[in-house]
């Protein structure tokens, strides 16, 4: 019902534009648990708190066969460390406390759940240190009335040299602590793309009731909605 | 690869009748929909257009209608009201039947499709009669599932003949006037209501 959408675009210096994914996404727990957050008042109070403010790029895959995945996932596989974004990048490269929800219920030792469940009163909210990449807040906004949309861009700056395979949406504080503390809200792995000084890479990315009512998508918003 | 590419938000509705010796009920257990007024909420928090106080993002209404009989067979995603919700003709008297009800009645506008106030059935008021459900009528019962409570007590709706039910966030949009959309909604069968029995409802999201 929440469904994503991700397009990834080379763009060269003289304007020319290759899409080299346009595919679903996988929308992961994280999303969903903030929400329900929300509803029980047990999360951050401020709504900023639970919108899309870093990601993360990554040379990993994961292990799992992602057709059958439940999106009990909160990580990107190989995150790109600072050095690997680049001298040069226009990215704000920031360290953070990964958020994730962990419990001992798998062979009875406490670690991250990935593609699993655990009862609620065994599951506690942990994390780990990374980088992350900040997405200026202007780069998400709403096309339509039930979905938001987000864009990143990779300059030419950026990652040279790598094999990137893999790209992670986060919101940015959704537990409210002191420091943010990044939850995973959508993530997508790919063939591996090489990235070079001769394109930037942009990635647009949608979230939501993605074409389910004609009313609301034949709506273009630009933005706003009525207030009054 | 290919990725799973959805969160099925998917909600279950239970709907009991207890009675006064404690005798309960169930004559309801059903899937729901899950309406575009949920990704409209949820639009509206993540790309920081909306309001800026979490409690506005909070399902925390429902209303109750005589009108469901009408959407058995052709009610979807893109419902934005009830077929024909309480209050609209009687004001709060429809939920509160007698002076012994408990069930607490906000009134306030209802949002359209479009974001904007939709009139009620009259085409002259903004303003909708909506039950309030309380803190602890919220219940997690899962990571990623919430269970909520509806009760309708033996003093309330009575000589009506319920047939719908909605859920409904605060007030995504932060008016100052509370706006709140329909996030789920069930049509059921009849119910005549009286007060030999209370109504619970026992309405489940998963995401």
């Amino acid at each position: 019902m929440i469904s994503g959408h991700i397009t990834i675009c080379k763009v060269y210096s003289d304007g020319t534009k290759e899409t080299v994914l346009d595919r679903a996404n996988m929308i992961v727990a994280g999303l969903g648990s903030s929400f329900l957050d929300i509803q029980k008042g047990v999360g951050s109070t401020v709504a900023a708190d639970y919108a899309p403010a870093y990601f993360q790029i990554g040379t990993g895959a994961p292990s799992f066969n992602a057709v059958d995945t439940s999106g009990f996932w909160y990580q990107v596989c190989a995150p790109l460390s600072w050095q690997q974004y680049g001298e040069d990048t226009d990215l704000t490269i920031t360290e953070r406390y990964r958020g994730f929800y962990a419990s001992s219920v798998i062979d009875g030792i406490y670690q991250e759940l990935e593609q699993t469940k655990a009862p609620l009163s065994s599951v506690v909210f942990s994390g780990s240190d990374g980088y992350f990449a900040n997405i200026a807040k202007g780069s998400v906004t709403k096309n339509f009335l039930d979905s938001f949309e987000a864009q990143i861009v990779l300059d030419e700056n950026t990652a040279n040299g790598l094999a990137l395979t893999e790209v992670g949406l986060f919101a940015k504080n959704p537990k409210g602590f002191y420091l943010d503390t990044p939850v995973m809200m959508a993530y997508r792995s790919f063939t591996a793309l090489n990235k070079t000084s001769d394109f930037s890479l942009v990635i647009n990315w949608s979230i939501g009731f993605l074409g389910l009512d004609s009313n609301v998508d034949n709506h273009y918003s630009t933005g706003d909605i009525p207030n009054s | 690869m290919k990725n799973a590419d959805i969160i099925n938000v998917s909600g279950h509705l239970e709907i009991y009748k207890v009675y006064e010796n404690g005798d309960e009920e169930l004559f309801f257990d059903e899937a729901n929909t899950i309406t575009s007024g949920m990704g409209v909420g949820l639009g509206l928090l993540y790309a920081g257009s909306g309001a800026d106080s979490i409690d506005n993002f909070q399902i925390r209404y429902f209303q109750l209608g005589v009108g469901g009989d009408d959407r058995l067979e052709s009610y979807g995603v893109s419902e934005t009201f009830l077929a024909s919700a309480l209050g609209q003709v009687n004001g709060t008297s429809d939920y509160n039947s007698s002076q012994d009800s408990v069930v607490p009645i906000e009134t306030h506008q209802l949002m359209d499709w479009d974001g904007g106030a939709l009139l009620d059935s009259e085409g002259e008021r903004e303003l909708w009669n909506f039950a309030l459900i309380s803190d602890n009528a919220i219940k997690r019962v899962d990571l990623n599932s919430v269970t909520y409570i509806l009760y309708v007590d033996r003093n309330s709706c009575n000589n009506l003949t319920l047939n719908e039910v909605g859920l409904f966030m605060k007030n995504p949009l932060g008016n100052a006037t509370y706006r709140s959309n329909l996030v789920a909604y069930r049509p059921f069968a009849n119910v005549e209501k009286t007060d030999d029995f209370s109504l619970i409802f026992k309405w489940t999201l998963n995401f």
